[in-house]
């Protein structure tokens, strides 16, 4: 596990993480798909994260360069930036991509994730699934 | 230190170890297998949470180098465009397999005398067919019966069901003309032996927690222990000893506390898959075998065939139930199997359809093929692909090359200090040319049944499901390792029963066949048991 140095550190970062994960994946218009940050994936996505103390450390420096990179550019946070300028401060960093395959990893194993999808909210097995013609 | 000497030691518990531990155990001799694995809980696999795709990337992935479970051993398989995939445990990679269970095909067991390459194989279909049907009852095959493909074969369950998915490709195949049959599959339809039927979650890749798949700890290990059979997990075998009359004496192995025990047998059985068997045979010198064990014809570790793969899918328009069913198993077509020197190759391929990605899986294969995006329009291309997006591998039969082999690493071990396996092995110029045929050949097929768009990998880079050739079987001691019933021409009481012993590697996958021989061996040990080693 990466520790961080105190907990309002830790409480800093996540909020750090849930702005990001709300830039990656947001709520879809038509007001169906949830946000990443409306479900508080930020918590589940940092902890996968920190079993991989190398992939946490680029994450946690990844959060703190896109921060500085938005006051030294806009003169205000990434979380106080417009969208466009999220997108484009994102797209300069390396640690979006890994990040976005977790966040995607946890986000669409969610309960209200499946069933906005029209699957049933839960784990495939025992249940199962019945196929028309199985029979 | 244990020191009782058991009449046969089966080294591995996977597909091949426990047919013959089964077969075997009718003699009533004192029969003990050694797994370096243990047996995998069936309430730990994955399918029963929702984070059952992402596991794949982690515990349960098919690669030991990026599982890395304490019961793995590492592979160096940098020198390859194709990455080892197994699973060590009771039940081996039939823990993870899809079960995709056809046979080879008569003609597969004489390529040289068909298209003068490679090698005949010393036995034929007739003999491995009725081994075939005890391995359909053993593992519970399903199927549909009048392939025209395929002599006539016992399938004792009904085939698994289509789908709107697996009608949706059929479709496909039939305009086109070319030949389409659904899959043979060790997956259980209907109740069968004490086993719950298939429910179709699609998990098999992560093991089956309904036990409707045949992994061998749920259809051979449990009749071979009632049995007699004695099962011994945990226990890693480093080398195989030699006696001063020339025959293996027993192994040297580490316990499951990492103690070092020897175990003593008049009779060994490697089932250790086509590279943990060579590496075995390669780590067990002696001034007899300077350069392994049973290897004067320098062959042990030589001509590792994998099935080079393509993935090819396409994107529909229409919704497919595609993340329901079996995940390896729909159809199957042959159409471009044989030799056709038009084609600019010899032998051929396979098309295996598979069912459609989970959510996670649809969203991390749009990533990496550039298709899904993070920000706003994130839902709208994720919304395109999920439960539209249907395809099929392409597995091309791979021909002995002495190049292509398993060797010992210098430095790499596991974490006992045996020395780890290390893979050389390249895409011959025979492959690349049919995998750039086949996989035109799917997107023909694809777009045929309906697909708007195509995406293609080739290879396939974590596809090195199939470990073969490695020891291979022969009558001539000069140029083979095992003679026509599995043993060692070098060392009479030493047998191989794993894909290390395929001559050559058809265009299917090859567990079927690998059970079937082990069961042949079985049975030919059996019927020599009064000179079994003169």
């Amino acid at each position: 596990m990466v520790r961080v140095e105190n907990r309002d550190e830790e409480q800093r970062l996540l909020e750090e993480l849930r702005v990001v994960l709300e830039a990656l994946i947001p709520g879809s218009d038509d007001g169906r798909m949830p946000s990443a940050a409306a479900l508080g994936l930020e918590a589940a996505v940092w902890e996968r994260l920190s079993l991989e103390s190398a992939l946490a450390e680029m994450v946690r420096d990844g959060l703190r360069a896109l921060d500085a990179a938005s006051r030294a550019r806009y003169g205000c946070s990434f979380a106080e930036a417009s969208s466009e300028a999220r997108s484009a401060l994102l797209a300069e960093q390396g640690f979006v991509l890994p990040l976005f395959l977790h966040a995607l990893a946890a986000y669409y194993s969610q309960p209200a994730v499946l069933s906005a999808l029209g699957l049933p909210p839960r784990p495939p097995h025992p249940q199962g699934y019945r196929i028309e013609d199985q029979d | 230190m244990r020191d009782d000497t058991v009449d046969v030691l089966i080294i591995g518990a996977g597909a091949s170890g426990a047919a013959i531990a089964w077969s075997l155990a009718e003699t009533r001799m004192n029969i003990l297998c050694l797994e370096q694995g243990d047996w995998v809980p069936h309430d730990s696999y994955p399918g029963l949470g929702l984070d059952w795709e992402a596991r794949q990337l982690t515990d349960f992935h098919f690669s030991p180098n990026v599982r890395r479970r304490p019961e793995d051993y590492p592979v160096n398989d940098g020198d390859s465009p194709i990455q080892v995939s197994m699973f060590n445990a009771v039940g081996g990679s039939t823990i993870l397999y899809a079960a995709h269970f056809p046979r080879f095909r008569p003609e597969d067991f004489e390529v040289r005398t068909r298209d003068g390459v490679a090698d005949d194989w010393p036995l034929d279909y007739r003999t491995l067919e009725p081994w075939y049907d005890v391995n359909a009852e053993m593992m519970g095959v399903s199927g549909a019966p009048g392939d025209p493909a395929y002599p006539p074969k016992k399938l004792p369950l009904p085939p698994v069901p289509l789908g709107k998915l697996g009608r949706t490709l059929a479709r496909g195949f039939e305009r086109l003309g070319w030949h389409w049959w659904p899959s043979d599959s060790a997956i259980i339809t209907r109740d069968y032996n004490g086993r719950a039927a298939c429910v179709n979650a699609g998990t098999c890749l992560l093991g089956c927690p309904q036990g409707a798949k045949g992994s061998v700890d749920v259809t051979y290990w449990p009749e071979a222990l009632r049995r007699g059979v004695r099962l011994r997990t945990r226990c890693r075998v480093r080398e195989i000893t030699l006696g001063a009359d020339g025959l293996a004496n027993g192994v040297i192995y580490y316990d499951a506390e990492g103690k070092e025990q020897r175990q003593r047998a008049h009779m060994i059985v490697l089932a250790c898959n086509g590279i943990g068997t060579p590496r075995l045979l390669l780590n067990s010198k002696s001034s007899r075998f300077p350069e392994g064990l049973a290897n004067r014809s320098g062959l042990v570790g030589k001509n590792l065939m994998f099935h080079p793969y393509a993935m090819v899918m396409g994107v529909f328009d229409e919704p497919l139930e595609a993340y329901k069913g079996p995940t390896g198993c729909c159809i199957m077509s042959q159409q471009f199997y044989g030799t056709d020197p038009s084609r600019g190759f010899v032998r051929g391929y396979s098309f295996e359809i598979l069912r459609g990605f989970g959510p996670a899986s649809t969203a991390l294969w749009g990533v990496q093929h550039g298709l899904v995006p993070w920000g706003p329009h994130h839902h709208r291309a994720f919304a395109e692909l999920f439960d539209h997006v249907a395809g099929m591998v392409v597995i091309c039969e791979d021909l002995p090359e002495e190049q292509n082999c398993v060797s010992l690493d210098e430095r790499l071990t596991d974490a006992h200090g045996i020395p780890a396996p290390k893979i050389s092995y390249r895409l011959s110029e025979n492959s690349r040319a049919m995998l750039a045929h086949a996989v035109e050949r799917a997107r023909e097929v694809l777009e045929a049944a309906g697909a708007k768009k195509t995406v293609v990998q080739s290879p396939l880079p974590f596809a090195g499901w199939h470990l073969m050739g490695t020891c291979r079987m022969g009558r001539d001691p000069r140029t083979s390792v095992v003679n026509e019933w599995g043993r060692c021409h070098d060392v009479r009481n030493l047998f191989i029963v794993d894909g290390s012993i395929f001559v050559t590697a058809a265009a299917v996958n090859p567990t079927n066949t690998i059970q079937a021989l082990a069961l042949y061996i079985g049975d030919q040990i059996k019927q020599r048991l009064a000179n079994l080693f003169d």
